[in-house]
Order: C-alpha cells, then sequence, then structure tokens
C-alpha cells in the first residue's frame, strides 16, 4: 500500500494485547490488557542550530 | 476534509485542561488531544518526541518483522495504557476504530490478526489484534 504524506498528516498505529507475564517496570499483571499507542504528526523540524561567535557559521561573518 | 480539519482543531482548543494525567499515571504523562483514553485505564508508559521517526505498519506481522511498512516523522507521541481488568483486547480495539473511524481516519491496514510474536519476542506480550489509521488531510494545529 502506498500512502501519499503531507505536512499535519496524523498516524495512529494501536497495538491491544494481554499481558503474558507480570512486568513490576511496567505495573502489569499476567493477563492485564495493554494497549500502545503511536501518534505521528508529521511536520517540518524546526531549526535549532544557532550561530556561534567566531565559529563557522556559514557565511564567515568572522 | 475541512471538516476534519475544523473538527480537529477544535480538539486541540477545546482539551487541554482535561489533559492532565490521572491518578496512577506515570510521572510525566499527559493524554494525547487526538486520542481518547479507555475508560479507567492508566499510563504505564509515556514517551514525547517534538521530532522523531516512527515505523507505521501497514501489513502483516512474521514475527518481529512487518510484511510492509513505512517510516514517517513528525512529532512521535508513544503511549502504553493498562486497561483494567475485565476487558479484552478486542474490546478496547473495537472502541477505538469505531471512534477513529468517525473522526475521519481511515484504515491503512486491514486489520490482520497476526500471531503470537515468536521465539525472538518471547520478552513481550503477545498480540492480539493490530490497527493502523491515518486521517484523510488533518492538520490539528
Amino acid at each position: 500500500m502506498k500512502l501519499t504524506r503531507q505536512e499535519g498528516d496524523v498516524h495512529v498505529t494501536l497495538f491491544a494485547m494481554s499481558a503474558y507475564r507480570d512486568d513490576d517496570g511496567w505495573k502489569v499483571k499476567k493477563g492485564d490488557t495493554i494497549l500502545l499507542a503511536h501518534v505521528t504528526v508529521s511536520k517540518p523540524m524546526e531549526k535549532k542550530l544557532m550561530k556561534v561567535p567566531g565559529g563557522r557559521n556559514g557565511d564567515h561573518d568572522f | 476534509m475541512r471538516f476534519i480539519s475544523l473538527a480537529a482543531s477544535a480538539l486541540v482548543f477545546l482539551t487541554p485542561s482535561l489533559l492532565v494525567a490521572a491518578p496512577g499515571d506515570v510521572a510525566g504523562s499527559k493524554d494525547h488531544p487526538l486520542l481518547k483514553r479507555y475508560e479507567g485505564s492508566v499510563i504505564v508508559r509515556y514517551d514525547h518526541k517534538a521530532y522523531d521517526e516512527d515505523t507505521l505498519p501497514l501489513g502483516k506481522s512474521n514475527g518481529m518483522k512487518l510484511a510492509d511498512s513505512i517510516p514517517v516523522e513528525g512529532e512521535v507521541t508513544q503511549l502504553a495504557y493498562s486497561v483494567p481488568p475485565g476487558r479484552s483486547p478486542l474490546e478496547v480495539i473495537r472502541n477505538y476504530e469505531n471512534d477513529l473511524k468517525a473522526a475521519g481516519y481511515r484504515c491503512c491496514s486491514p486489520g490482520p490478526r497476526p500471531k503470537a510474536w515468536d521465539m525472538d519476542s518471547r520478552r513481550r506480550p503477545s498480540m492480539r489484534h493490530r490497527r493502523t489509521w491515518k486521517t484523510r488531510s488533518g492538520s490539528w494545529r
């Protein structure tokens, strides 16, 4: 299956399952129903690189 | 298309006050504004990245390998809920299935019921049901 992707798309993946053993880390017991949900909102990455005084900033303003 | 976008936007504006951790939730966690919480469930795992990659499964799984998948990038939120006793995985997934359909999502995966994870994944709970959803349009901001 092919998907066209664009900014603002929301992808939700759900997994529902029964725990097969106790797990203290997850605080679940054997037989408990667990729902895993992944929600991804497509969006452009924020530019967070900062100019460094005297550094290599591309425009060679030092 | 437009209706879905407007509905999603309204949801974001109306729900921030409701997006608080419930008693029993893991510290620092909160619900995602686009995903409702099953009644009585608590968050046992939470992870949020402003920008990351996630794998969107599009087909059946063979053990830990997916027959078809695509990577998606963006704001990624991963939640794990522990559902109250007496609620089966099927009941939970049907609740979400109906709700997401009503909200305008479409299903990418036909809804296979993969077998339990193979030996390579013994440490994980057996998978009962899986669904993948995607909106038709859907800016949520």
